[in-house]
């Protein structure tokens, strides 16, 4: 089971809006600091209130879960595969069973592929809140991916942990707009360290612009 | 975006691969409202569908696969085949070798949302029939679309005739089922089912083959079920039934064809 919890800090049932996040992208790597460990706890930075656009918080999502669950993927891979190759006949004839083994080669290469670009993305990705949105962002082969929402449009926002996550301490924090796409997270913070003092900041900001 | 058409090409390739959530989850669309922006968007998709559509069969035509229309390029063609493409006879047969070679997945296409659809709305997951055919023109684009290549390659390559016995046998075996469930007299069968394929003089190749053959099964499986679930928030009994319609999607084609062939109905 995966743990889950949603706060709705704003917005009463059933308010919507148009999509309001903004994802730039830019041929100059220069916005992204990629160089420094993709493992560390936030980085919280003192802000002036009156600065809105001030960094709050800061932070480099974990590589923990999905390397995980590449080297899941590669030891059941390997196993099943080693196992019908040692057992040519199990499942009726040599070619059947050889064909089941080309799939999982097949499949197994195809799932742990993913994973290693996967991790490659979140290596180069930093998560981060300001007075006035969070926002996502990565570089990736000379370009820039930038993903805001504003907190202003900002109508829920909620924590999950699948079984990994729960064990390694670490979560995805999503950040809702009740918006007309059918993603229902706009932003997620992907294998984010700490993860209640993600929301814990996003919280506070939320109440300083309700006073 | 600061990402171009090839750009963009290439990030569809590599989420149809290893992303197939991504490839096929709608995003920016409404369902179930009939506007303007929704009407611009079933363009739009259209307009995807059709494209990959000629991707898919112009290939096969140009190589010649298909090409058996004899008929005469019709008179309106000729002075614009003459003023904008040349000889106006190659140009109809590339035309109507395209437009053959594309029927069946055009055909079944149509089916298949038919019954994807019909499954959602029973199941009252429906979200609307843009976010329906989002995921089936993205799934058939690329999943489907890939079978067929498979099979059209299997059925032309030498060195695979065993696979391609299986696949013909496998083919036969369905469509015998439906012979006998419409009682359809033994003169009439255009099919008919022989000695099973032995196993044994598979080589290596065609194993590979078959493989990638059963991915792009299970691929196009999965992202019908992806598309039910992240689309229409469908819940997963609701997925997997809509799964079962797809999967009743051959079984309706052949039923038509078949009752359409052998004069139960008359177009």
């Amino acid at each position: 089971m995966s743990q889950e919890s949603t706060t709705d800090p704003q917005s009463p049932a059933g308010a919507r809006s148009e999509e309001s996040n903004q994802e730039t992208t830019t041929d100059n790597d220069s916005a992204v600091d990629a160089g420094s460990s993709a493992v560390e706890p936030p980085n919280e930075v003192a802000g002036n209130r009156s600065d809105r656009s001030e960094i709050i918080l800061e932070t480099r999502p974990t590589l923990k879960p999905t390397l995980a669950r590449l080297t899941a993927v590669l030891v059941v891979g390997a196993a099943l595969i080693g196992y019908l190759f040692v057992t040519p006949t199990l499942l009726g004839t040599t070619e059947r069973t050889e064909i089941a083994a080309n799939l999982l080669v097949l499949l197994t290469v195809v799932g742990a592929g993913r994973l290693a670009f996967e991790s490659y993305v979140l290596t180069r990705t930093r998560y981060v809140v300001t007075g006035e949105s969070v926002r996502r962002e990565y570089s990736l082969l000379y370009k820039t991916f930038s993903r805001e929402l504003p907190l202003s449009k900002l109508r829920s926002h909620e924590l999950h942990r699948s079984r990994i996550e729960a064990v390694l301490g670490v979560g995805t924090v999503g950040f809702l707009t009740g918006s007309i796409a059918r993603s229902p997270a706009h932003l997620e913070f992907e294998n984010v360290p700490h993860p209640e003092e993600v929301r814990q900041q996003v919280r506070r900001q939320l109440l300083d612009d309700d006073r | 975006m600061g990402t171009g058409r090839v750009g963009r090409t290439a990030i569809g390739l590599f989420d149809a691969v290893f992303r197939p959530s991504r490839f096929v989850q709608a995003s920016n669309v409404a369902g179930g409202t009939l506007s303007w922006n929704s009407l611009s968007r079933l363009k739009s998709l259209l307009v995807v569908f059709l494209a990959n559509v000629v991707l898919y069969a112009t290939p096969l035509t140009l190589s010649g696969y298909g090409v058996a229309v004899e008929t005469r390029a019709p008179s309106w063609f000729v002075p614009i085949a003459n003023a904008t493409l040349g000889d106006p006879v190659t140009a109809w047969r590339l035309f109507a070798g395209i437009a053959q070679n594309s029927a069946f997945l055009i055909a079944l296409s149509a089916v298949t949302l038919l019954t994807y659809h019909l499954a959602l709305v029973a199941t009252r997951s429906s979200e609307g029939l843009l976010l329906t055919v989002h995921t089936v023109v993205y799934s058939v684009s690329a999943y489907l679309a890939g079978i067929f290549t498979v099979l059209v390659f299997l059925s032309r390559a030498p060195g695979f005739e065993t696979a391609r016995s299986l696949v013909v046998d496998l083919q036969v075996q369905f469509i015998t089922v439906f012979y006998d469930l419409f009682s359809v007299p033994e003169s009439r069968r255009v099919f008919s089912a022989e000695e099973p394929v032995s196993l044994v003089q598979l080589t290596s190749n065609e194993t590979a083959i078959l493989a990638v053959l059963i991915a792009l099964v299970l691929y196009f499986v999965y992202s019908m079920y992806l598309g039910a679930r992240l689309n229409h928030g469908a819940g997963v009994t609701s997925a997997t039934l809509s799964l079962l319609a797809v999967g009743l999607s051959p079984a309706v084609y052949v039923a038509i064809l078949l009752v359409y062939s052998t004069g139960g109905i008359s177009l």
